[in-house]
């Protein structure tokens, strides 16, 4: 049976506090990664793909009427080869503004989040799932803390959940201090269980920059340069030919990337290959409210 | 992939020769569940032909441990090679499974 909620989805609702705000630690870079990482998971649980410690493979690439996971198997459809994890988590974050967008839109119909004057809530009046037939499904926040205080086994889907929250070193959003040292070893032996979630933490780790140098009184030219070089530090890319098209220079697609620089003055921008759109990063949704 | 099944004691000892992988993570899937509609309880993997296992594998091993622990069954690990050993051990599924250091071991 198909799930209600993808792991990004899930992993999007522990971002947000009780007023729907998305907690301060969130709102950075990382968590392009982190939601990058859960497409990954879903895949992999969709068996979409498999994985082993270094590599994820193309498994069964039908597309599963999801746009947000279809427009990644469009993605690993082309590419169509083992590929070292960290290299598709790094890809698939430089689409995250769009992949926030497309959980938010999915949240919203499902009727999990609204959206009123441009600020999310949960549509209810507290963290709660709507119905889905005659059952009511346990929300995310309040699984994961049952699990880890009980000493089932767990199912692959709340795991995956806990590798992306110890090893982004998110466990705040879910637990109090006292509880994550009270139940480190349980944490963390669940945490080990998928490579992906093990791939997270050193892709995080490897930036370590401050994000914005947006508003520059500098050429098109050069902030685009810019913006691509923080992007390769922080993705690791050392090659210049393993950028996606829009940031590779030389190609047709870097001219119109650089059309949009000029169009908007700042180079703090996405494109979607999806849609062949650029778009503004855009950081209303979590700009509001107070943090963790 | 092959599996080769024997009875000693109360235990099904299941040898695993060659891969699993996304080839055949599901044949290995639908032989375990034939194991456990014919009444197996008691697993014990003898895995010292296994040369590599995927994901889908080492969640295939959880599932049927669940399964079997919920019938108050259990599956055991014997005869990993270093190279098996490392990838239970580093995704942590090794803590999860008791183990047999040879197959002498397992009772009769």
């Amino acid at each position: 049976m198909k799930n209600f909620l993808t792991i990004p989805e899930e992993i999007y609702l522990l971002s947000i506090d009780e007023n729907g705000n998305q907690h301060l630690n969130f709102r950075n870079e990382s968590f392009d990664i982190i939601i990058a990482s859960s497409i990954l998971m879903e895949m992999l649980l969709l068996h979409i793909i498999d994985s082993d410690e270094k590599y994820i493979f193309p498994d069964k690439t039908d597309k599963v009427n999801d746009p947000l996971i279809d427009g990644v198997i469009d993605q690993i459809v082309e590419y169509n080869n083992s590929r070292r994890i960290e290299d598709w988590i790094s890809t698939l974050s430089f689409q995250g503004q769009h992949f926030r967008d497309e959980i938010i839109t999915s949240l919203v119909r499902k009727e999990v989040l609204k959206i009123e004057n441009e600020q999310v809530f949960w549509f209810f009046s507290k963290r709660k799932y709507p119905m889905v037939g005659d059952e009511q499904l346990e929300e995310v926040q309040s699984r994961i803390r049952n699990l880890i205080f009980s000493s089932d086994l767990p199912g692959e889907r709340d795991m995956v959940i806990v590798s992306i929250l110890k090893n982004s070193n998110l466990l705040g959003t879910v637990f109090t201090k006292e509880e994550i040292e009270k139940y480190d070893k349980r944490i963390s032996q669940i945490a080990k269980m998928d490579f992906i979630g093990q791939s997270i933490a050193p892709v995080i780790a490897a930036y370590d920059m401050p994000f914005a140098s947006i508003f520059r009184k500098k050429t098109a030219e050069e902030m685009l340069e810019e913006h691509t070089a923080e992007l390769m530090k922080k993705f690791r890319i050392t090659n210049e030919n393993n950028l996606p098209a829009w940031l590779r220079k030389g190609t047709d697609q870097y001219e119109k990337t650089l059309e949009f620089v000029r169009e908007k003055g700042h180079a703090d921008i996405t494109f979607n290959p999806k849609t062949k759109s650029y778009s503004e990063l855009n950081f209303s949704y979590y700009n509001t409210g107070s943090g963790v | 992939m092959n599996l080769k099944s024997r009875e000693k004691g109360k235990y099904t000892i299941v040898e695993i020769e060659g891969r699993i992988d996304t080839s055949n993570y599901e044949d290995f899937a639908q032989q375990l569940q034939i194991f456990i509609d014919k009444g197996v309880k008691f697993i014990v993997f003898e895995m010292s032909k296994l040369e590599y296992i995927s994901s889908s594998g080492l969640r295939i091993f959880l599932s049927s441990l669940k399964t079997l622990r919920a019938i108050e069954g259990d599956i055991a690990l014997c005869c990993l090679s270093e190279k098996i050993k490392n990838v239970f051990e580093v995704s942590g599924f090794l803590d999860l499974f008791g183990s047999f250091e040879n197959i002498d071991a397992v009772e009769d």
